[in-house]
């Protein structure tokens, strides 16, 4: 079975994230609006080389290597050493990165069981799981066997594939250890995914990467699938790396040094304090030159690499502290800080703010197996009663937008064939009206017999932001005659443990926290609603819409899916009206990516996900994006 | 043989002399009066010491203020109707259709001005007493009954049953008051009677410990004794005889202990465990706005959200304390001005 898991997670004021900016999807194309408010440019000629820039960090580095690592915040240190194969720029479009091309060679249709003739039999563990010593693609439960690693190239050599990619590599491409980049890399970097934290990202559509030459990779993936360009590449690493790092991944905790092909080397780590990074001298793209990049069209002299020689991050996990370090001048830029001082860094003279509107939304989660919010009705009245521009307006202080569909602009290219018309569509069902809501409450509360007041409570972490939110909603609920809501609210991992927890939706509460999706339209569905992800991210109160499933799958994993993009769209504007029909979740408003900066930190802009906003304000060409520091 | 032998004889005695000398003190039938009561006379001294005397008027004041902040409904039954606070301290103003924004300077319409969540900070600060005052109350109450009757059975009975309990008081006080409380809140999650239970399971010891040192004193009294002597139960000689003569150490160490209560609740609030977040309790209201102290280049902070709240804690702690010195003045035999001082003749 195929899940449709995208590499959506839980987002917080230290949100974790499986998808750096390459576990995201193409959706993009040209046409996709840029996510990037008020988008900065630097002259080329002005700009000036060297000085060290210094990140605030509002959350610790759970590990140096991106496969260990579940964590958004750590992204803005990995994308400084690793590279893969491609790139996205900030609306989703993707370039070849490390490949000098990335294409799709053949797509097919995959019959049900055309695997099962490779497949070898399997233990199952005390839940009943199939267990592998190495790494499982595909399990048939009743057959009690499973297609692992060691397989599929046998699978392959018979044409049983959905999708296959070519990457032709350039060459040149050398790591911080010296060693040289080649298909070998490529093919084997998967290795270092298997099994490890994130390994269900990766291997849910992997199936298997071929050498043809030093320099040609093929890639095939196990379903004919229309995000295959952006979730079939993995960072790429080097022989050393591969061959002795042991389970624990790069981490200069365990005494191994993170060793990629980035811009940017690992230098030193102060536990919990700080990290260092300087510029890695024989970094390809300065020896290759822009023009190797087939796509590249920018203006010349723009450069090949990060101009800032340094790069510190400081860790400073309280945001009233970073702020202070911001002010101070201790730290050049951070994201992350209490929406209530965003207005004084715009009007500032010293410093900047740099928006873009996130793949992300907060959303209200209802225990749709208690009653009475068992019954859609209930909660499409709650639906219709959240006052999301007062959300918007009065607690983000405009700062992010009012959530009327479940899909957030940046991934409405493949996610919808008319954005506009979907949000006019759906508009009617989501804006606050109390009128329509006390109707449609009624009407259940006496079908039903139910007593009211409702009483029920919001569960949310304990960010200011978010508990004013929870507290909002819950005010205007207990304003009806309806409800009777209260807050309560946790620490962001204490949180997570207890609504990931298997009896949790047998509670009754209603949930109120982030999601931070990918550039992969179907993430924003399937995350929060799919059964697949009951006790994962993010589905707590056992929500289940079999018939959604289906109509996403087919959106994602279907050969016409991936050569018509119309179908694509079509087939995801029936899931965000069914999800608004059904109402398991309600989306109250989305995200946005707000970093505050010094203006010394010249030419800045903010990504589209939060795990890359260091690296991409740096350097990427293929936003002609770079950025440099003029101390005076 | 004298007449005289075996004759008990005062000589020198010149009963006139006495009755016709001056008098040696200026003692007077006519001035003598009702034995008055430690109880009456400590509070006699008590209401000569102004600065206690303010603090009960302050801490007075701000339980009417609390009281008659809003109404008091018990089972559906309004038997407080009056509503000094001008606004539901829990309602966020522009939900209400009024034109009220976060952090409002204090104005007119809302003298302490609003929090983040566009609230009445007055409102919040006069209601908010309700939590800090009766759980002060309540938790001093209870601990200072458990205390002293734990302390007098020890200090009473002594020997093993003293023994025994006392270890059992050096155990609970081998851990930081504080953060015992912050592990039952932890345990048991927020509410008002968790805070409340959180500083009477342990909160006790003090007073305990307190009562027996007295004890152990006031038991070797001939009144005891003689109590003993007339066949008065252990019971009655602890609780008629024996504790009303231990008892003021207690009643001073209670009202300072009222101080340090709120204090404590204060600081589980500020540390997100005290109630729900969004009460209206004051520590509570410290931890939401905590983070305005640090602002933006150039940004004002909103003092008004941390002062008033602050200033609250303060004052009523503050008052409590005032009242606490002026008890343990008032109950002091050392104090005032008929007891002379060591040395003096």
């Amino acid at each position: 079975m195929l899940q449709t898991t995208g590499a959506a997670t839980l987002a917080a004021l230290a949100g974790c994230n499986t998808g750096t900016n390459d576990g995201a999807s193409s959706g993009g194309g040209g046409g996709a609006p840029d996510p990037v408010r008020e988008r900065v440019d630097v002259d080329v000629d002005e700009i000036q080389d060297g000085g060290t820039l210094r990140f605030g960090l509002g959350a610790g580095i759970d590990s140096f290597d991106p496969s260990y690592s579940t964590s958004a915040p750590a992204g803005n240190v990995h994308g400084l050493v690793y590279e893969s194969i491609i790139t996205q720029d900030a609306a989703g479009t993707v370039y070849p990165w490390l490949a000098k091309s990335w294409e799709r060679v053949d797509v097919q249709e995959v019959e049900d069981g055309a695997y099962e003739p490779y497949m070898v039999s399997a233990d199952t563990d005390d839940d009943g799981n199939l267990v592998a010593d190495d790494q499982i693609l595909i399990r048939n439960q009743e057959a009690g066997e499973v297609l692992t690693v060691n397989e599929a190239p046998d699978a392959v050599e018979d044409g049983t594939y959905g999708i296959k990619y070519q990457a032709k590599l350039h060459e040149g491409v050398k790591f911080h250890n010296g060693e040289e980049m080649t298909a070998e890399n490529v093919a084997r970097s998967y290795e270092v995914v298997e099994n490890s934290s994130i390994s269900a990202q990766t291997f849910d559509s992997f199936l298997y990467a071929e050498v043809v030459d030093d320099y040609t990779v093929n890639i095939y993936g196990q379903e004919p699938d229309a995000e295959a360009d952006n979730q079939l590449p993995v960072d790429v690493y080097p022989m050393e790396h591969i061959e002795e790092y042991p389970d624990t991944g790069a981490d200069p905790r365990n005494d191994h040094t993170p060793i990629g092909t980035g811009p940017y080397q690992f230098e030193s780590y102060e536990t919990e304090e700080r990290a260092e990074f300087s510029s890695f001298d024989d970094y390809w793209l300065d020896d290759l030159g822009l023009d190797a990049l087939e796509w590249w069209d920018g203006p010349d002299g723009f450069p090949t690499s990060p101009v800032v020689d340094e790069v510190v991050v400081a860790i400073v996990q309280d945001n009233a502290t970073r702020a202070a370090a911001l002010n101070n001048g201790e730290i050049d830029l951070t994201y992350g800080l209490n929406t209530g001082t965003y207005g004084e860094y715009r009007s500032a003279e010293d410093f900047r703010l740099s928006v873009t509107n996130a793949g992300a939304y907060n959303f209200l989660q209802y225990p749709v197996t208690q009653s009475p919010w068992d019954d859609p009705r209930i909660r499409r009245g709650v639906n219709q009663l959240i006052p999301r521009a007062q959300i918007a307006e009065n607690i983000y202080n405009g700062y992010r937008n009012p959530a009327y569909t479940p899909l957030p602009e940046m991934a409405a290219k493949a996610g919808t064939v008319d954005y506009e018309a979907l949000t006019e569509e759906l508009r009617p069902q989501t804006e606050q009206n109390t009128e329509a809501a006390t109707e449609l409450l009624q009407e259940a509360v006496d079908d039903r017999g139910v007593e009211t007041p409702i009483e029920a409570t919001i569960e949310t972490n304990a960010t200011d932001d978010r508990l004013r939110e929870a507290e909002l909603i819950a005010q205007v609920l207990s304003n009806t005659e309806f409800f009777d809501i209260s807050v309560e609210d946790f620490e962001f991992t204490t949180f997570i443990q207890r609504i990931l927890g298997s009896e949790y939706y047998q509670q009754g509460n209603i949930v109120l926290i982030g999601l931070s999706g990918t550039f992969n339209p179907g993430s924003f569905y399937d995350a929060v609603n799919s059964i697949d992800n009951f006790g994962q991210c993010c589905n707590f109160n056992r929500i289940d819409t079999p018939e959604l499933d289906e109509i996403a799958t087919e959106a994602r994993f279907s050969v016409e899916a991936v050569e018509d993009s119309q179908f694509r769209g079509e087939q995801y504007d029936k899931v965000w009206q069914g999800l608004i029909e059904q109402a398991p979740n309600s989306y109250t408003v989305f995200g946005t990516n707000v970093t505050a900066l010094s203006t010394e930190y010249v030419g800045y802009n903010t990504y589209t996900f939060s795990s890359s906003i260091l690296p991409y304000g740096l350097h990427a060409p293929e936003d002609q994006q770079v950025a440099y520091l003029n101390r005076e | 043989m004298s007449t005289e032998r075996g004759r008990i004889r005062i000589t020198g005695f010149d009963a006139d002399r006495v009755e016709s000398r001056e008098p040696l003190s200026d003692w007077t039938e006519e001035r003598d009066t009702e034995t008055e009561s430690r109880w009456e006379r400590a509070w006699g001294e008590f209401r000569d010491n102004r600065s206690a005397m303010l603090g009960l008027y302050i801490v007075a004041l701000m339980g009417i203020l609390a009281v008659f902040a809003r109404p008091v409904t018990i089972a559906g039954v309004t038997v407080q109707p009056f509503s000094l606070a001008p606004y539901d301290p829990s309602a966020i103003l522009y939900v209400q259709g009024l034109d009220v924004s976060a952090y409002e300077a204090p104005s007119l319409a809302h003298p302490f001005g609003t929090d983040g969540s566009a609230r009445d900070v007055f409102s919040r600060v006069l209601y908010g007493g309700r939590f800090s005052l009766s759980i002060g109350f309540i938790v001093v109450s209870i601990t200072a009954a458990i205390g002293l009757v734990y302390g007098a059975i020890a200090g009473y009975y002594g020997g093993r049953i003293d023994e025994v309990m006392m270890r059992l008081l050096d155990l609970i006080f081998a851990f930081p008051g504080l953060l015992l409380a912050l592990i039952i809140v932890a345990v048991l999650g927020k509410g008002y009677w968790e805070l409340v239970l959180a500083f009477t399971v342990f909160g006790w010891a003090g007073y305990a410990r307190l009562i027996r040192g007295e004890i152990l004193k006031v038991k070797e009294n001939e009144y005891v004794m003689a109590a003993k002597a007339l066949g008065a139960r252990d019971r009655r000689v602890i609780f008629r005889h024996v504790v009303p003569n231990a008892i003021a150490p207690l009643v001073v160490q209670a009202s300072l202990s009222i101080g340090t209560v709120v204090i404590g609740v204060a600081a589980l609030g500020f540390l997100g465990l005290g109630l729900p977040p969004g009460s209206a309790e004051w520590g509570t209201m410290l931890d939401a706005t905590r983070e305005t102290i640090v602002q933006g280049p150039g940004g004002t902070i909103p003092w008004w959200v941390t002062v008033f709240p602050g200033g609250a804690i303060f004052l009523f702690v503050m008052s409590m304390n005032l009242i606490g010195d002026g008890i343990n003045d008032a109950l002091n035999a050392q104090e005032g001005t008929d007891v002379a001082t060591g040395g003096e003749v």
